[in-house]
């Protein structure tokens, strides 16, 4: 019950208060324009409070709470995910065999059992899926339904997994919690989202590459870049166990990673010619279109966390 | 006592499973009716299609009444109790004259106030694909041209859990509500409204779907 920690606890209100500030900038200026839309920017606000409060709820509530807040999200990104791709009917088991899979991996997760935690999807998953898609008996389109089942459960499931596996990693009692690191991959990934767009809307003319995403710009690519770097260098020594200048590196690593998680999505998506990927979140679009960014970022940043922070002197 | 049970699984089952375990999209939510009498016009993939009728048309999923066959649903003492207490079905005999049988009940229904659901296409087939409608609610509206009949296209239901399986395998479901469809007096006019509405939502599902060959 009382994992959160101080740290943490003054960074989630911190949250709280620039949301609350956000808000009241959305009000007045929808009341100073009143002729201009701004429904889309109110959702997306909506949106930003149920995300910010269950993450908050679940990171007061504890460990148990973070990891079923998880897996739930995985099953949602998952479920998403085998909607919007033609999937068939004759693979129906395969599919339940993938959602089996995300109960099992967060289960390690609750156990910190690292080892089982990144081979269950690499090594059993594969063989799993593998086998049920031959028993099938269908050979049509093999390769390509094995391949985005399985793409689809590395993007869903094994990389937002990594997200709840940072809250395993502190011994309790110290200064730097599981629900400190935890804040700082979700914080560092979003905010870098939302600057590089900001930077983008501001300054960006040059674009980096048209065919996927007309929105990406140097400038908010760069701009966002250093924006997240700073914020690293700054949250980082607070909540993690990273000292100044490797916290910079993690920042420059989720910044690059995200950039690439969210082309990652507008690939998947302009692939299948649709614009979101569901609904479920108004402004935003679906899970997916919410969580693109932590699609790459989450693991690399976990296991630079634990590389630098947790296995010391090898 | 069964009404407070059916109030019990509705909040503490149905919603949840439907909505969190299953996830809908619904277009068009404003266009069901508050109060019955109403038809309800759904294409038929799924048992999930009543389920899930029933979850995302608000309040007056009470007054809802699905048609439904005699000899299917009242195949054991069990079902027939579940049918008849929990799901409420106008049961439709099909050994003899089931047009009559399928008017008198809906009436009865109708006149009651309440909201009868009808899947015209009669049975579940194939998932995912629409096949031709049965004439039986055009009749229907004929008699009752002022009462609302509201198309509803559910998609991924056939996917989640098809005829013949017992395992769900959950997709997100997309629902589409359409505008009530008036009774212009022509039966075949008014099938092809409803055709057209399911149609036209079936492209407005952008996402590609493939069956076994």
């Amino acid at each position: 019950m009382f994992e959160l920690g101080l740290r943490a606890g003054f960074v989630i209100a911190g949250v709280w208060g620039f949301l609350v500030a956000a808000t009241l900038l959305v009000r007045r200026k929808k009341a100073a324009n009143p002729e201009r839309d701004y429904s889309e920017l109110s959702q997306r606000m909506t949106s930003w409070w149920v995300i910010i409060g269950l993450l908050s709820v679940g990171l007061i509530l504890g460990k148990m709470a973070v990891i079923v807040l998880f897996a739930f999200v995985s099953y949602l990104a998952l479920k998403e995910y085998l909607t919007i791709i033609p999937t068939q009917m004759q693979d129906r088991m395969v599919l339940f065999w993938a959602y089996i899979l995300i109960p099992l991996q967060y289960v390690f997760v609750y156990h910190a059992d690292f080892e089982m935690f990144l081979v269950l999807i690499p090594v059993y998953g594969l063989a799993v899926i593998a086998m049920s898609m031959i028993l099938t008996g269908v050979t049509d389109g093999y390769i390509s339904r094995i391949g985005t089942v399985y793409w689809g459960l590395m993007m869903t499931v094994f990389s937002i997994s990594h997200l709840a596996y940072l809250y395993v990693l502190p011994e309790p009692g110290g200064p730097v919690t599981g629900a400190g690191l935890v804040l700082y991959a979700v914080l560092l990934t979003q905010f870098n989202d939302v600057s590089q767009y900001i930077w983008g809307k501001r300054f960006g003319r040059r674009k980096i590459i048209p065919s996927v995403s007309p929105g990406k710009t140097w400038a908010g690519f760069l701009g966002g870049m250093g924006t997240t770097v700073v914020l690293a260098a700054l949250l980082g020594p607070w909540l993690t166990p990273l000292s100044v200048p490797l916290a910079a590196l993690s920042g420059l690593l989720v910044s690059v990673a995200g950039f690439f998680g969210d082309l990652n999505m507008s690939c998947v998506k302009r692939d299948l010619c649709i614009k979101d990927t569901g609904a479920m979140l108004p402004g935003h679009g679906g899970i997916l279109d919410r969580v693109d960014s932590l699609t790459l970022a989450a693991p690399l940043l976990c296991h630079f966390i634990r590389f630098f922070g947790y296995l010391g002197d090898r | 006592m069964h009404g407070f049970l059916r109030k019990v699984l509705y909040y503490a089952v149905l919603k949840p499973v439907i909505f969190l375990g299953f996830g809908v999209w619904v277009r068009g939510r404003e266009n069901f009716p508050v109060d019955g009498p109403a038809i309800f016009c759904v294409n038929h993939n799924s048992h999930l299609d009543l389920m899930v009728s029933l979850a995302i048309c608000g309040p007056v999923h009470r007054k809802i009444r699905p048609v439904a066959a005699a000899d299917y649903f009242y195949a054991n003492p069990f079902l027939r109790f579940i049918s008849n207490h929990f799901l409420r079905i106008i049961p439709i005999d099909r050994t003899q004259n089931p047009l009559q049988a399928f008017l008198d009940g809906c009436s009865r229904e109708l006149d009651a106030g309440n909201v009868v659901l009808i899947f015209p296409e009669g049975t579940r087939g194939e998932p995912e694909q629409i096949q031709e409608l049965k004439g039986g609610v055009a009749c229907l509206a004929q008699g009752y041209p002022d009462i609302p009949v509201i198309p509803v296209f559910l998609y991924g239901t056939g996917r989640t859990l098809p005829r013949g399986a017992w395992l769900p395998v959950p997709f997100r479901i997309d629902a589409f509500v359409g505008k009530p469809i008036e009774w212009k007096g022509n039966r075949e006019g008014f099938m092809a409204e409803i055709m057209g509405f399911f149609e036209n939502s079936g492209q407005q599902v952008n996402r590609p779907i493939s069956t076994p060959k």
